[in-house]
């Protein structure tokens, strides 16, 4: 079914060299795994080591799977260097993928993804750029060829970019109509302060995405997807040994090297006040939050997990039972942590609760906050939540697709390759004083209140803003 | 040849389905690689069913009071049942649902389903709950109606959609109804709703995960025993089908939430179906081409055309709406400098061009063989089961007839999809819906 000579001799090319060439370097041994005990017992045999060509390969054999992933990562902080392109994190890979590559048209790209039953994605973060590709066991060799094709050939229709650049200044716009976007990109802004990532935040001025180029993708591309700094996880049916030949022969022709730009410093920041928003708006929306450096892998990683779910993110948690349960004041409410930079998040909490029952469903959400900061999880809570998160890994881990993305978040956060072999260990060795521990000492003690309402009235409020550009002067109050 | 010959194997080899009936109304899926087991009851009863229109929304606000009501016999909720697990409801115009999930590696496995069986069997025999919980319950659900369609600026149009599309047919009502019939739910109507369909007869459960059959058979077999067998009322909607005449309304939302314009047609018309499976597998085909970038789709030609009138597709689909009635709906974002005013004709003009010329067999073929691949990964993935036998048996249509769909499907030939295509050109109800962004 493929329409593509380039890409049918291409294959009939790698068959013969995958079986004529020993393409397994003699030095990939697997590095030495985080903990001796976790190894002699290790549940999932993950081997870490460099293809001859010094490409870094994290491997994961699921031997009766049918499907293959390889999920790929580079370094890549440009967008830290040049806030004023911050739209190209979104731009940029989705032109690359989107925009046809080789002789294929964006559409006929997708269409041969779909043939093959595959799936080729890109994206981009504020310190990575990734790739992930998906297919059955049986057609991963071609998907991978046009994957190779995207990388090197990539078309970057300018017909593609104006459009996605419409859709996307049009969407951040629109986003922040919605009052619950708005609250939200008015507590990253106060964080973030004037960090360039805050340009990935709001986008603003739209020029940030209005004068991307194709030069601007092209020179990213460039600069970004070489093969020096790429880490490689495969995972699925596919041995080692064949797992390498066909990342030597996808990423053959691209470019030595690494995009080497340092991380930009980051200090958040953090603002005690109450800020009301003037809104029509059928449900009054409570935000709460402030900065909290908190790893999201390893030990740490679970902790916070749990801290996350005690407090707001089940039906069992606070302030379910605060909200909803005893006041009937909402549908749902939430706490959780989102990343900004490395460790550093934004801790919030939100509910949209009845115009009415907003005293009692804000009082009621910082009382349950202030005990949790004061008192943290107890031991009916955590046993559990322990079970739980240990039971659900093992299912994340038996699919190609899932098992590549928790080992490609494990290194992100800088964790060991076969991380998921202490998993249950880490889980086992939580405990009640020590997430305590964590939340007394990492989350904030005063939070920036963000209220959306139709009227102030009644409401104590530092600042009333009606838009963004009132914030400053809120700000400097 | 042999390539052929091989597809004609793949599409005709017996899909083995995982799913087994092991007793009344009960099925089970073995997943002996899962760490977890999932608990599932499907009442083939939603809001379509509901008769009294003052207390629209009753199904679903009862899905609440059964997860969330205490009563005598259970001092939590059962949303609470497994602190290291996870349950939930849904009702939609069809069915209700309720699923509960937890370890299989939990010491009291056998007590867990016994306990779940127990609860369900006891709901499907009577229903009671403290009155101040059904109060608070019901301030709840009108907060889930603030919250997911009160605050949508899309929700007024679709509400007149749906009114003028199924004039006349349950499908017009919201299951989650209205801020004066929620304000109006009782707990006696609800229990009415109970004792009408929540009943042995008109139930299926499903358990998902490694274990062990025999225990889940005499669990189910010891609860469902004592219940009443009698079947359930006649769902008067079934037999109800929609009285088209060609007609044309347009439905326009501008608001400032509008990220980009948006032109879609809807039309829905008749159409026979003697063999049902036989229209869904036709659809089936039909609709992964109007969704796919192939040449001759909507994408190939109205956004990758010489001139485009598109910037993007914003959804082509062709659907069974019931028995009888077919529809379709095709939609676009207008490319940079071509109005929304232009759109709708062009739709229109596609989808005639489309019944001329048809589907070629080698385009058929091609979405056969993508249609028999994915429906078997779905098939080696046994959590995908219950998703597949829900939204068949709450359609709804014979579970006998379930597996034979991928042959069904292997079937269609090119007159098949091409009568279709021809009928697609019909008179019938037709909707034009046009989002603009509303700029400051």
């Amino acid at each position: 079914m493929l329409k593509s000579w380039k890409i049918v001799s291409w294959i009939g090319c790698f068959t013969f060299l995958t079986a004529a060439t020993p393409l397994v370097a003699q030095t990939t041994v697997p590095t030495t795994p985080s903990n001796p005990s976790d190894s002699a017992v290790a549940t999932y045999p993950i081997t870490d080591g460099k293809t001859l060509s010094g490409i870094r390969l994290v491997h994961f054999q699921l031997s009766e799977e049918k499907d293959q992933s390889f999920q790929i990562f580079w370094p890549d902080r440009e967008i830290q260097h040049s806030p004023e392109k911050a739209g190209s994190l979104i731009l940029a890979p989705a032109l690359m993928v989107l925009g046809g590559a080789g002789d294929l048209e964006g559409g006929a790209v997708e269409e041969e993804l779909n043939d093959l039953g595959g799936s080729i994605r890109m994206s981009r973060g504020r310190s990575n750029a990734f790739a992930e590709i998906f297919a059955p066991r049986s057609e991963i060799t071609p998907v991978m060829a046009l994957f190779s094709t995207i990388l090197q050939e990539p078309k970057l229709s300018q017909t593609v970019l104006t459009r996605r650049i419409r859709f996307l200044a049009n969407n951040v716009q629109a986003s922040r109509e919605k009052p619950e976007n708005f609250a939200g990109e008015l507590l990253n802004r106060i964080i973030v302060g004037d960090h360039p990532i805050a340009k990935t935040i709001t986008y603003d001025p739209l020029s940030t995405i209005k004068d991307i180029t194709v030069s601007d993708i092209n020179a990213w591309r460039k600069s970004v997807l070489r093969r020096g700094a790429m880490t490689v996880i495969a995972s699925g049916p596919m041995t080692r040994e064949d797992a390498t030949a066909v990342i030597e022969k996808t990423f053959a022709g691209m470019p030595d090297g690494a995009s080497e730009k340092a991380a930009i410093p980051f200090t958040p920041q953090s603002l005690h006040k109450t800020i009301v928003i003037e809104r029509k708006v059928e449900q009054s929306q409570i935000l709460m939050g402030g900065p909290v450096r908190w790893q999201s892998g390893g030990p740490e990683g679970i902790s916070r997990n749990i801290a996350m779910s005690v407090l707001g993110a089940s039906s069992n948690s606070r302030l379910f039972v605060a909200v909803r349960e005893r006041l009937g004041a909402a549908y749902g409410s939430s706490a959780s942590m989102s990343s900004l930079l490395g460790a550093d998040n934004i801790f919030s909490m939100q509910a949209s609760v009845a115009h009415d029952k907003l005293p009692q469903a804000l009082a009621a959400m910082q009382s349950e906050y202030l005990k949790f900061r004061e008192a943290g999880v107890t031991a009916a809570e955590l046993d559990p939540l322990k079970r739980r998160i240990a039971n659900g890994f093992p299912d994340s881990m038996r699919k190609a697709y899932s098992a590549a993305a928790v080992i490609r978040t494990n290194l992100i956060n800088e964790l060991n390759f076969d991380a998921p072999n202490s998993l249950r260990r880490w889980v086992g060795e939580q405990s009640v004083e020590q997430i305590n521990a964590l939340i007394r000492e990492r989350l904030p003690e005063k939070l920036t209140v963000i209220l959306v309402v139709p009227s102030a009235k009644g409401i104590d409020a530092d600042c009333i803003i009606k838009d963004i550009a009132d914030l400053p002067a809120c700000l400097s109050r | 040849m042999l390539f052929a010959l091989f597809v004609l194997a793949c599409l005709q080899a017996p899909a083995i389905a995982q799913e087994k009936l092991i007793t009344d109304r009960v099925f089970m899926v073995p997943d002996p690689k899962s760490t977890s087991i999932q608990f599932q009851m499907i009442v083939l009863a939603g809001s379509a069913d509901e008769t009294n229109m003052s207390q629209l929304g009753i199904a679903h606000y009862l899905e609440h009071l059964v997860l969330v009501g205490r009563n005598e016999g259970h001092a939590e909720t059962a949303m609470k049942f497994f602190a290291d697990g996870s349950s939930n409801g849904s009702t939609s115009p069809r069915m209700t649902s309720y699923v509960h999930r937890f370890p299989a590696s939990a010491s009291d496995v056998p007590a867990r389903i016994d306990k779940l069986f127990k609860f369900y069997t006891e709901r499907l025999a009577d229903f009671t709950i403290d009155p101040n919980e059904a109060i608070r319950e019901r301030n709840v659900v009108r907060q889930e109606h603030d919250w997911r369609y009160a605050s949508s600026p899309f929700t007024a149009s679709q509400k007149e959609l749906s009114d003028y599309m199924f004039k006349g047919h349950p499908f017009e009502k919201w299951t989650i109804g209205t801020p004066e019939t929620i304000a109006a739910f009782t707990t006696e109507e609800s229990r009415n709703f109970l004792r009408r369909w929540y009943r042995k007869s008109n139930v299926y459960f499903i358990v998902t995960g490694p274990m062990d059959e025999t225990l889940v058979k005499e669990t189910a077999e010891k609860y469902l025993a004592s219940l009443d067998a009698s079947p359930p009322p006649e769902r008067l909607w079934l037999k109800q089908t929609l009285q088209l005449k060609a007609e044309s309304r347009d439905f326009r939302v501008s608001h400032a939430q509008i990220a980009n314009p948006s032109v879609t047609v809807q039309r829905f018309l008749p159409y026979k179906m003697p063999d049902i499976l036989k229209a869904h597998a036709t659809r089936s085909i039909i609709g992964m081409y109007l969704a796919s970038k192939l040449k001759g789709s909507p994408h190939s030609l109205l956004v990758e055309g010489d001139a485009p009138l598109a910037a993007s597709m914003s959804g082509a689909s062709i659907n069974i709406q019931m028995d009888g009635i077919l529809s379709w709906q095709i939609g676009t974002i207008p490319e940079e400098g071509r109005t929304v005013e232009e759109q709708a004709p062009a739709l229109r003009a596609y989808i005639a061009g489309l019944g001329e010329r048809g589907i070629d067999m080698a385009t058929i073929d091609r979405l056969k063989r993508r249609y028999a691949r994915d429906y078997q990964r779905g098939l080696d993935e046994p959590q995908n089961a219950p998703g597949r036998l829900i939204g068949w048996l709450t359609q709804p249509l014979p579970y006998e007839a379930l597996k034979s769909m991928p042959e069904r499907v292997a079937a269609v030939t090119a007159d098949d999809v091409n009568v279709m295509l021809k009928a697609l050109v019909g008179e019938g109800r037709e909707a034009v819906i046009i989002y603009e962004p509303l700029k400051k």
